[in-house]
């Protein structure tokens, strides 16, 4: 049902995007044609904020400046590029996700350019370059709670999830993907050195979720964590950082610790038959550029994924990227070669975990 | 999912205006023409104005679920290969899915009966104005957006919610909330609240058919009323309540969104376990067969129901007339 869905969906697309091609580009952000350079890429990310902030930092200055129409789509799901590049119609000309696509041998994907995209700026960050993925922004999973609960001795650190004596109350966790993050925090509250932890073992870091089973509270979205915890049904979660800062400055009763923060990050890539694959890559070169890369935290509290970019945005002081603690407190990393191999056992595993 | 549950009682119900599988909610929503079409279209040769009418029916429901089923299928076997059947009985997630998914749909089941069949008994008893006021109200529900409702729900249900909130604060009763949502309990009400209206419509036709001189009948033999709705109206409503719980599993055995928002993790229903695939595992083959089984399943409940009660009483193809 999905897969017809899906078909017209993309069907749907594309007549949109022909029609949008033939009223000159309307709902794109930049003016197709207005200066020398022309052609149009179709940027395709997740919607809502973020990609508000995407445009507003990158894709509308971008397209100011060199004359290239700028078309946006969302949602991104990695089966939509499946299907599009399969049916050898690809509508996307640079799409954003995780590395968990798979970003160095995917057949789906072209190679990056290392001669438009300044690749060599990544080699010391946390995340590289693949060959066919470039960092775009940092994000994080931290450990979230309620102010009012713990007011005057809040968690630190996964030490703190995992002790229900000293911080008793419901602990709200994404049951979606295969516990990515949380199987590494067990692990280290546990005394895993950080350097040990791959390939993780799936059975005994359950094992060590066993004592606060009771205590957890499944999530399937990730809007359903901030409620949770600044409704107080959970004390604490693993919730994202961006939307942790929104709803505190909404007023709410929630707030985070930066203490072993799950670092992320979205990358962008390329479909395999992109229609405009040079101007797609030339986008990906102005947004990965040094002087470029930081301007998102002007309007969302992600950090810049270039090491070299300086954060000077209004966000910049609540970019997870702002706060790289030191010692057993630093963002925990995740593998994500190892995950992209047993993401689909890990997931088996704990959703048997969790019904058993 | 639920629209592919609803291929079956799409594709073969000629007088669907009258029926309760064409409501106007959005998993339903565009049933009205095609149906028709269809049927028109079987007398096609004869070749009279309405033959020509139903034509655009008919291509609509090639176009719309023919083609796309034939091509879950098509994928289910060859995307890559027809091990993707095998892939699913290996799935330890999709086997608890499958219980868990007949569990919930029989539970949902049997609740929408038991709560439907006083309703529907009142409804085709009672004057034109109380009949008037008791569709309305059902419809009522069965007009409001599926998502709005299950939203509502999950407000009634959180620990922190209304529910909750009154048997604490006001009442005093609980010094800790109920745990509700993203239970087995949620979903159940979500989807009885859902799926209701079809129990109740199916009821509703079947007692209003049943011939009040019969129970009078009954009454002047000296049958208490107990007794003459024991002996005498229940037995004769049973091809309703079979038609209408027969409606109710087969589109609880599809659906998606109630569950996924108002069901914790602990329980994976078939829609989610086949969503997984597709969107999260990336094998939109293992999906489509996972789909194609669930078609099957329900086509295997609607025959053997249909050697019961008929095929057109569960579709609700007969009511038109009774009306």
């Amino acid at each position: 049902m999905k897969v017809s869905r899906n078909l017209w969906a993309v069907t749907s697309l594309a007549l949109s995007l022909t029609l949008t091609a033939a009223c000159g580009g309307g709902s794109g952000s930049g003016d197709a044609g207005a200066s020398g350079d022309s052609g149009s890429v179709t940027y395709a990310g997740f919607g809502g904020t973020g990609q508000e902030a995407i445009a507003k930092a990158w894709l509308d200055p971008f397209g100011k400046e060199s004359g290239v129409g700028v078309v946006q789509d969302n949602p991104v799901t990695y089966a939509k590029i499946h299907q599009m590049v399969d049916a050898k119609n690809v509508t996307w000309d640079i799409a954003q996700g995780g590395a968990d696509f798979g970003l160095e041998g995917n057949p789906r994907l072209e190679d990056i350019d290392c001669s438009v995209v300044s690749c060599g700026d990544y080699a010391d960050g946390p995340f590289k370059v693949y060959k066919q993925g470039v960092p775009l922004f940092v994000f994080s999973i931290v450990l979230a709670y309620n102010t009012d609960k713990f007011g005057s001795n809040p968690p630190r650190n996964y030490a703190a999830f995992f002790d229900t004596a000293k911080y008793p109350g419901k602990r709200a966790i994404d049951g979606t993907a295969g516990f990515q993050g949380i199987l590494e925090a067990a692990l280290m509250a546990n005394g895993t050195p950080r350097d040990q932890l791959y390939p993780l073992d799936v059975d005994a870091a359950l094992k060590l979720l066993e004592p606060i089973k009771d205590d957890l509270i499944v999530f399937k979205d990730a809007a359903e964590c901030i409620n949770l915890v600044s409704s107080g049904e959970a004390v604490m979660g693993n919730c994202y950082n961006g939307r942790v800062k929104l709803a505190k400055d909404e007023g709410q009763p929630i707030d985070n610790t930066w203490g072993q923060q799950i670092y992320l990050c979205d990358y962008l890539f390329v479909p395999k038959g992109a229609k405009d694959k040079a101007n797609a890559m030339k986008l990906i070169g102005y947004i990965a550029k040094a002087a470029n890369n930081g301007k998102i935290t002007e309007f969302i509290p992600y950090g810049p994924a270039n090491p070299k970019a300086t954060a000077s945005g209004k966000y910049a002081a609540d970019a997870p990227t702002a706060h790289q603690l030191e010692g057993e407190d630093a963002p925990i990393v995740m593998d994500s070669a190892w995950w992209n191999a047993n993401m689909e056992k890990a997931i088996e595993k704990t959703t048997a975990w969790l019904a058993g | 999912m639920s629209a592919l549950s609803q291929i079956p009682s799409r594709a073969s119900s000629p007088g669907p205006q009258a029926s309760p599988v064409t409501g106007s909610d959005g998993r339903a929503g565009h049933g009205a023409g095609p149906g028709g079409g269809a049927a028109r279209a079987r007398r096609f040769p004869r070749s009279d104005f309405w033959s020509g009418a139903g034509l655009p029916g008919l291509v609509f429901v090639v176009a719309a679920f023919v083609v796309p089923m034939a091509v879950v299928v098509v994928k289910s076997l060859t995307d890559p290969s027809p091990a993707n059947y095998s892939a699913i009985f290996t799935s330890s997630v999709y086997q608890r899915s499958v219980v868990d998914t007949l569990q919930m749909a029989l539970v949902v089941t049997v609740l929408c009966l038991l709560v439907g069949y006083p309703y529907a008994y009142a409804m085709a008893r009672s004057g034109t104005a109380m009949r008037t006021f008791l569709m309305v109200a059902l419809m009522l529900a069965f007009w409001t957006s599926l998502l709005v409702r299950t939203y509502a729900w999950q407000i009634v249900l959180n620990d922190t919610g209304i529910v909750n909130t009154a048997l604490r604060d006001w009442l005093g009763l609980t010094s800790a909330p109920i745990h509700m949502i993203r239970t087995p309990f949620a979903v159940y009400v979500g989807m009885v609240h859902v799926l209701l209206p079809y129990a109740v419509l199916a009821l509703f036709a079947q007692l209003r058919s049943i011939d009040p001189d019969v129970e009078r009948a009954a009454q002047v033999m000296g049958a208490r009323p107990w007794r003459v709705f024991a002996r005498v109206t229940l037995p004769l409503s049973l091809p309703g309540a079979v038609a209408g719980g027969v409606l109710v599993f087969v589109l609880a055995l599809g659906f998606y969104i109630t569950p996924q928002l108002l069901g914790g993790a602990r329980q994976v229903y078939v829609g989610q376990a086949i969503m997984q695939q597709i969107e999260q595992f990336l094998k939109p083959g293992v999906g489509a067969a996972m789909a194609v089984l669930l078609f099957v399943a329900v086509l295997a409940v609607l025959g053997l129901a249909a050697r019961f009660v008929g095929l057109g009483k569960i579709l609700g193809v007969g009511m038109g007339r009774r009306r």
